[in-house]
């Protein structure tokens, strides 16, 4: 499974974004960050924020000096293994969406694709909240 | 492990009340999505509604009535039972009644806005003619504007049938996120959206053609359409000549404005006015949608709005298909909401300043002067306030209306949250939110639906009509004149209350969880003004409103929608205010002052944020994220400045209701527009200057001994 997210479509409503913290998070985590980031993207007179979402293109797993990033088999998604993480951000320096986050313990944090609500059966979070169709989820 | 249920209910944290799916394990809310079981929402949610986990278990949630302590102001605060609050509650409110009269109190519906008709059973029963709500500075002046043209309610959009749609200063997908795909659908169906908007906003880039005004400049360029509607002879005569009402003073009036001199007013060029007017009146049928605020946010607001709105009548797009009708969709009746009326027998505040306010009722007073009214102890002494959500940030100069609410001999404030609007009050009582009650909605479309109770209560907070209600019972019985027929028979009753014109039951609408249609539906009709006279004095649409000419000598109020200029101002020095300020424009993370303490949402912009145009910001020094002082004649803010090039240069927008710094201390408590009362919120004057390091210290020290407290 990939994620699609279509800059054109999203309206910059930051829903997404937040959707992602509260998919991933409980109330009392008040520094909690989403795993998604927000762009300002600017033309002469116009100019929108949007938010960017990992679309498990697997760079950051080939680029992983410690094997810690790896494909899970059931949704193909790209997970991190934390116990792994050494924390060097190699990951970073290729990700082609900045979309790869660190923890308090300089651990590497990234989209998992939402795959416990997948697995209830839910959509992702970012997918199940966009009112204009802007993040969408692909088979492969 | 318990499983997780889903529980069918709705989000309340802003306006449209949006259906939503809530995931519920071991007794708590742990997620929400946006129900796809509703006509009017895409089924997904907006940022603040999603966050809806934060908003409920708030640490900030007050979970018990409390009673103050200390001085009044001071924030003190003890825990007491029910019991107790509600018996000080009937014991004060008799107690000032008897001593000055029951006009001295103030009956307030801040936010949440469901409970409104009960509050106002519960003022009318007291005999106060004060119910004020939170619309004293939000949409009803917009509604005020169309019912002195039209006479009845805002007429809404027929997005179904319409070929155009006028959106009037509407940034809906960030105001109303959840409808961005009913406007899509009207997109792709092949409709052309003209819209109004200062901002090149997502919704203005989306449309075929935007005018980018300056704000608060809507009347010169609605009379400008009209003048080139009128003189190309694209209105529609028949309906003119038939039903409208001063339509010769209101050509000759347009005159003024021709595209060429509308342009310098204001800032569109001439010949896009002219591409929208004869879209607008040539490629119809044509709607328009209306908002709550932007329009009526300035000191000519109503009469902008009424240019605006005397478009529809003059193109022949009043209450037919695709145009803005009577009745845009199925409809039917349900009891409560705009159904209750105000005790009016004596003089309310307001009154004398804005009568049009009463004599167009919306069966409320007018509460802006509120501040005034309590400090100058006029026209009358006002000692008891009891009020549901209010929040002094909704008031241009709020501090002055906390200072004031200080002042009161009984202040009551039933909330969410530990707001600061609550410090001065001697009682606090705990609400719950929508997740914690059950509700009936009487929706759009004939639609009802029965929002269920998803969790129990947070603490001990109770539903807010339950409290009404308890309130009522207990000065009843201590004074058993205070009578009114529907708060006494419990909140079930209610319920079934509300319904009961629709045909339906409490207990079949609970046994269909995706909502019904109300079984008595009004005919679906277009053209009533040809069965009914208009409910105005002519009895016809009012280009030039008699309401308003009533007041021509003592209130200098015209007749025609006429257009004065708020930037001829020669109170204001411009060389020492060089820039427009317009606050509270929308954003989609935030609703006035109560989201703010949610982090997720706060973290995601820098607040305040002082949007500013980078020509303005490289001609007045100040940098993309500098930390700026922001000046009006009125008051003084800082902030962080960011770089935005949606609004033309010379405007600087910044949202307001933050306790940081609260855009709305830049508004002079006078500058209103004397029609309606509504504050010159979006334009007004300011200048931004580079704040120094000493500034940003003293902030902090500020935040920090607002920590300590």
């Amino acid at each position: 499974m990939k994620l699609r997210f279509d800059e054109e479509k999203c309206i910059g409503c930051y829903a997404c974004y937040t959707a992602c913290i509260a998919a991933h998070h409980s109330p009392e985590e008040e520094d909690a960050n989403s795993r998604r980031a927000i762009r300002t993207v600017v033309s002469e007179d116009f100019q929108k924020n949007i938010c960017v979402g990992c679309v498990h293109c697997g760079l950051c797993m080939k680029q992983c000096p410690e094997g810690a990033i790896y494909r899970e088999e059931e949704y193909g998604l790209i997970l991190v293994d934390r116990e792994k993480c050494t924390g060097c951000r190699a990951c970073a320096s290729v990700c082609p969406k900045g979309v790869i986050h660190y923890d308090a313990d300089g651990k590497m944090e990234k989209c998992d694709g939402c795959i416990d609500r997948l697995r209830e059966g839910r959509e992702p979070a970012c997918v199940r909240v966009c009112c204009v169709g802007a993040v969408e989820r692909v088979c492969n | 492990m318990s499983e997780t249920k889903i529980v069918k209910t709705t989000c309340s944290t802003c306006g449209p009340c949006c259906e939503v799916d809530a995931y519920v394990k071991d007794g708590r809310l742990i997620s929400v999505e946006g129900s796809r079981n509703t006509p009017m929402q895409s089924g997904g949610l907006c940022a603040k509604g999603v966050a809806a986990t934060q908003y409920v278990y708030n640490k900030e949630r007050i979970l018990y009535p409390m009673k103050r302590t200390g001085r009044k102001g001071e924030g003190k605060f003890e825990r007491i039972s029910w019991e107790e609050a509600y018996e000080m509650i009937a014991g004060e409110l008799l107690r000032i009644r008897g001593e000055y009269g029951a006009r001295s109190a103030v009956f307030y519906a801040g936010y949440a806005k469901w409970y409104r008709p009960a509050l106002l059973r519960l003022a009318n029963a007291y005999g106060s003619p004060n119910f004020c709500t939170e619309s004293s500075t939000c949409f009803q002046a917009a509604a005020l504007a169309w019912r002195s043209v039209y006479g009845n309610r805002i007429c809404g959009p027929d997005l179904k049938n319409a070929k155009t749609l006028m959106l009037w200063s509407s940034n809906l997908y960030h105001s109303n996120t959840p409808m961005s795909k009913a406007f899509q659908g009207f997109k792709k169906r092949g409709g052309k959206v003209i819209d109004v908007d200062p901002r090149r906003s997502v919704t203005a880039h989306d449309a075929d053609i935007h005018l980018q005004l300056i704000p608060g400049t809507d009347g010169a360029l609605a009379l400008s359409m009209a003048q080139v509607i009128i003189e190309e002879d694209l209105y529609d005569k028949e309906f003119v000549d038939k039903y409208v009402y001063g339509f010769e003073e209101y050509r000759e009036y347009v005159q003024q404005f021709t595209p060429e001199k509308a342009e310098k007013i204001t800032g569109v060029p001439e010949d896009l006015i002219r591409k929208a007017a004869r879209t607008y009146a040539g490629n119809g049928p044509a709607s328009l949608m209306f908002s709550a605020s932007p329009v009526v946010h300035h000191i000519n607001g109503v009469q902008n709005y009424r240019a605006v709105f005397s478009l529809i009548a003059l193109t022949g797009n009043y209450d037919v298909e695709g145009g803005n009708r009577t009745q845009p969709g199925p409809c039917s009746p349900a009891n409560e909401f705009g159904q209750i009326r105000r005790y009016d027998g004596e003089e309310a505040i307001g009154q004398k300043e804005f009568p049009v306010w009463f004599d167009l009722s919306c069966d409320e007073a007018q509460c802006t002067m509120l501040a005034d009214y309590i400090s100058g102890e006029k026209p009358y002494p006002i000692k008891a306030l009891f009020a549901m959500g209010l929040n002094h940030r909704m008031w241009p100069q709020p501090e002055y209306l906390k200072k004031s609410l200080e002042k009161l001999e009984f202040y009551v404030n039933v909330e969410l949250f530990m707001s600061e609007s609550s410090m001065a009050a001697d009682l606090i009582l705990p609400a719950c939110t929508s997740y914690e009650r059950a509700q009936v909605h009487a929706g759009m479309g004939g639609r009802f639906f029965f929002s269920n109770q998803a969790i129990e209560p947070v603490g001990e907070s109770r539903n807010d009509i339950e409290i009404i209600m308890e309130v009522y019972r207990r000065m009843r019985f201590k004074d058993p004149t205070i009578c009114d027929e529907v708060l006494g028979d419990g909140y079930q009753a209610y319920m079934e209350h509300i319904l009961k014109p629709s045909g339906l039951t409490l207990e079949e609408l609970k046994s269909h969880p995706e909502g019904m249609m109300g079984k008595n539906l009004f005919p679906l009709a277009v053209k009533n003004y040809e069965r009914e006279k208009f409910h105005t004095p002519s009895g016809k649409v009012e280009f030039k409103s008699l309401v308003l000419e009533r007041y021509q000598d003592s209130h200098g109020y015209e007749g025609l929608p006429v257009y004065h200029d708020y930037r001829e101002n020669e109170a204001v020095d411009r060389q020492q205010f060089p820039l427009i300020l317009n606050t509270g424009s929308r954003k989609p993370q935030l609703f006035h002052s109560r989201l703010y303490r949610m982090s997720w949402l706060n973290n995601i912009e820098a607040v305040p944020m002082v949007e500013i145009h980078p020509e303005d910001g490289h001609a007045y020094g100040v940098g993309d994220g500098d930390f700026v002082r922001v000046t009006s004649p009125s008051g003084q803010i800082t902030g962080t400045a960011v770089y935005n090039v949606q609004g033309n240069p010379g405007v600087v927008y910044i949202y307001h209701g933050n306790s940081k710094g609260d855009a709305n201390e830049l508004i002079g408590k006078d500058y209103v527009d004397p029609i309606s009362g509504f504050p010159g919120f979006k334009g007004y004057f300011c200048r931004v200057e580079k704040a120094g390091d000493t500034e940003k210290v003293a902030e902090n020290d500020a935040e920090n001994d607002a920590a300590d407290r």
